[in-house]
């Protein structure tokens, strides 16, 4: 089955392609999580100078293109770039740093924008009952958990679509760098559509099921609505 | 507890309190019409007003509990909700009050619901039981009786008359039911504290224009 | 870095541009074309003469001579030559002899035209590999010491070129733990192998230029030319009509004859000598 699909793809390496968009996905998505949440929460929390400034930049970089990400860190980690010396530039590392700074902002901005609006009734309703400083930062945390999930999950969908920062950070490097969207693109440009088009099937039917698994994460605010 | 030289301001709202006593042992109200600080005043002694604290003289957070008009709901089971006020102090629930409470207000049945699914009156309950379970040093209850039925309103009521060991403060404007039930009134207007007393004393005989107009709109009212 | 500084400055010069007036629209139309306008011509031609520039320096001549626009779209050799069994493109500009006459055989095209060939060359570090005129013997000594190779595996012609020699030679490159496909066009994979300090096979217009234009330059110096079987012809082809009403025959027809004329036979043999010192392409139509 694996060497059929493997064969049908000809030779752009299908299958190591899978495999590095899902450990890519999962890696920096999984950073993100960790840097986004934390950024977006403290975000909501803290009040400061140039706060709003802050936020703005945020819902910018929420947006900016992702190859010019990909140039930016192409810049940072090239031989001659300030990060030269580490040659992550064409490695998969290389990929996971430039995509947490794409997915980063969509979720410290999601997060935010949902604590901006949740959190201050959560902390209200834990001092009405008591709660210490600390207890009431876990119950926003766990009380945002379905917007948190879905801020998660739209992040993991930005990776595995993305294609601009891959290309340009990780080279399309068969069987290391190349993921199933810089394939469809290899695939493209040597006039190979049905092949490409299978493959884009597959990225579909992934994003499909992570859209899926975000839905389901909303459902429960239906019956938020009081009326 | 005791408040002294309370100054708020919240957008346009204007609060200034300067010697406010609620003797612990006794069952309170703040009345007041619509737009007087009543509920401004409970969440300055919660201290969920932003960019302000009230000095309570010793009494901490804990101490005090609030079962707003809207309570807050967690996004889990009534069960889970009824229990989280304990979870947070370590306390192990008393299973029989658990049991007659539930029951007492027909939760009983629905409390593996998702809490968010219930209706509003519901949802009072839910955040009266919670409160209740706790036993605080002081409970306000901000209207949160508003959407009980009457019978359930009853119960309560008798809830807070036999109980002592919490001090109760009400904010309502069912006058026949702060007549009933509590001892101390705090009249409120624009903000200030117009009076403060035994509650026949307060809005029965007081001498003070605003709670006599206050006072005779509300009879009027119930006649209507 | 001078070169980056440069960018960042005219970036900005830019931004403050579009941000303050905008307003010079029209009015500019001192070079009135003295042949009437005929419209786009569309073409289907490989990265090498995009990247090069050479089509931006031919396309308004093009233009003043017949009345044409010729618009193109660059892509890999296997992409353009199915622009063109497509129907989306009149004419094809590309380098893959065998499969341009089978596009001709099979019908899609008319006939198959010699415009000019380059040639290809090994790039690679300084020193790591003697320099030489001999391709096969330089392809062996990347395989018997492992040296980094970046291929572009993207099935165009100079990707095509670079198996055919490897399969002469009998040797699988995949063979080398430092052999990569960086499934990427020409310019792309230059800068690849530059970071990487490996080794590549590209031509020698896409190097010239690269290594002249790009900010931070590039380290990799030529280490095998001037073999014969690395010379690369290219090849213009008209769409058929026949196969393809829609297509634009005529303008397809007076680019094929224009390309090959006298005058911009000369043009082509002297583009790239001001900037890069030496010629990109080769001009070899039959008269």
């Amino acid at each position: 089955m694996l060497t059929m699909i493997e064969e049908f793809f000809q030779n752009v390496g299908a299958l190591d392609a899978i495999k590095v968009t899902l450990l890519l996905a999962f890696s920096s998505t999984s950073i993100a999580t960790i840097l986004g949440v934390l950024f977006g929460l403290l975000l909501e929390k803290y009040h400061f100078p140039f706060k709003n400034l802050v936020i703005r930049i945020n819902r910018t970089l929420m947006g900016v293109p992702p190859v010019v990400i990909g140039l930016v860190v192409y810049l940072l980690l090239m031989r001659r770039g300030p990060l030269g010396s580490f040659s992550l530039l064409f490695t998969i590392r290389g990929m996971i740093i430039a995509q947490v700074f794409i997915i980063t902002p969509i979720i410290s901005g999601t997060v935010y924008a949902y604590a901006a609006k949740f959190a201050p009734q959560v902390r209200n309703f834990a001092k009405t009952v008591g709660a210490t400083p600390l207890q009431t930062e876990l119950l926003v945390l766990k009380e945002m958990r379905s917007e948190i999930y879905f801020a998660i999950v739209s992040g993991f969908g930005r990776s595995i679509s993305e294609v601009g920062a891959v290309m340009l950070v990780g080279g399309n490097i068969k069987g290391r760098t190349r993921t199933m969207t810089t394939a469809i693109s290899l695939l493209k440009s040597q006039g190979i559509y049905s092949e490409g088009i299978m493959l884009g099937i597959i990225l579909l039917i992934m994003a499909f099921i992570v859209q899926t698994i975000a839905e389901h994460f909303k459902k429960e605010d239906i019956y938020d609505e009081n009326f | 507890m005791k408040i002294s030289n309370l100054k708020l301001e919240v957008s346009e709202f204007k609060m200034d309190i300067a010697d406010l006593n609620i003797e612990r042992g006794f069952k309170h109200a703040f009345v007041g019409p619509n737009g007087s600080g009543k509920s401004t005043l409970a969440k300055a002694i919660m201290q969920i007003i932003p960019n302000h604290s009230v000095d309570l003289e010793g009494l901490s957070s804990i101490d005090i509990m609030l079962a707003p008009q809207r309570p807050y709901l967690l996004h889990d089971t009534v069960m889970n909700n009824i229990l989280y006020p304990l979870k947070i102090r370590n306390r192990k629930v008393n299973n029989d009050e658990l049991i007659s409470l539930l029951d007492m207000f027909n939760l009983t049945d629905k409390k593996n619901q998702y809490a968010r699914s219930l209706s509003s009156g519901e949802q009072q309950k839910v955040s009266l039981i919670r409160c209740l379970l706790c036993h605080p040093v002081y409970l306000i209850i901000d209207e949160a009786l508003s959407n009980l039925d009457s019978e359930s309103v009853m119960r309560i009521e008798e809830i807070i008359k036999n109980d002592k060991e919490t001090t109760w403060i009400l904010i309502s404007h069912q006058l026949t039911q702060v007549l009933n039930i509590c001892d101390k009134v705090h009249f409120l207007d624009k903000g200030k504290l117009i009076e403060s007393g035994d509650t026949e004393e307060v809005l029965l005989k007081s001498k003070n224009e605003i709670i006599q107009n206050y006072m005779s709109n509300q009879v009027i009212k119930v006649r209507e | 870095m001078k070169k980056l500084f440069k960018a960042l400055a005219v970036s900005l010069a830019i931004l403050m541009v579009l941000g303050g007036c905008s307003s010079n629209q029209g009015g500019e139309n001192n070079n009135t074309p003295v042949v009437e306008d005929k419209g786009v011509l569309l073409m289907a031609t490989t990265t090498s003469t995009a990247d090069t520039g050479l089509l931006d320096y031919l396309a308004p001549i093009f233009k003043q001579d017949t009345g044409y626009t010729l618009e193109w779209s660059a892509v890999g050799t296997g992409e353009a030559i199915n622009m063109g069994k497509n129907g989306d493109v009149s004419v094809i500009l590309v380098h893959a002899k065998a499969s341009e006459e089978e596009f001709v055989n099979e019908g899609y095209g008319v006939e198959r035209f010699e415009v000019m060939y380059n040639d290809y060359i090994v790039i690679g570090p300084k020193e790591s590999v003697a320099y030489s005129n001999d391709i096969e013997a330089t392809f062996k000594a990347v395989v018997d010491n492992e040296l980094k190779w970046v291929n572009r595996g993207d099935n165009s012609g100079t990707d095509k070129k670079e198996r055919q020699i490897w399969k002469a030679l009998g040797i699988d490159p995949a063979t080398n733990p430092n052999y990569v496909e960086s499934g990427q066009g020409m310019g792309a994979t230059i800068n690849m192998a530059d970071e990487q300090m490996a080794l590549c096979l590209t031509d020698r217009g896409t190097y010239l230029k690269v290594k002249n234009d790009a900010t931070l330059g590039i380290e990799l110096e030529i280490i095998c030319e001037k073999d014969d079987n690395l010379l690369n012809q290219y090849g213009v082809i008209a769409v058929s009509p026949d196969k393809y009403p829609d297509t634009d025959i005529e303008g397809a027809n007076a680019f094929i004859e224009w390309i090959c004329s006298e005058k911009i036979q000369a043009l082509i043999g002297e583009f790239g000598v001001d900037k890069y010192g030496q010629p990109l392409f080769f001009p070899n139509a039959k008269k």
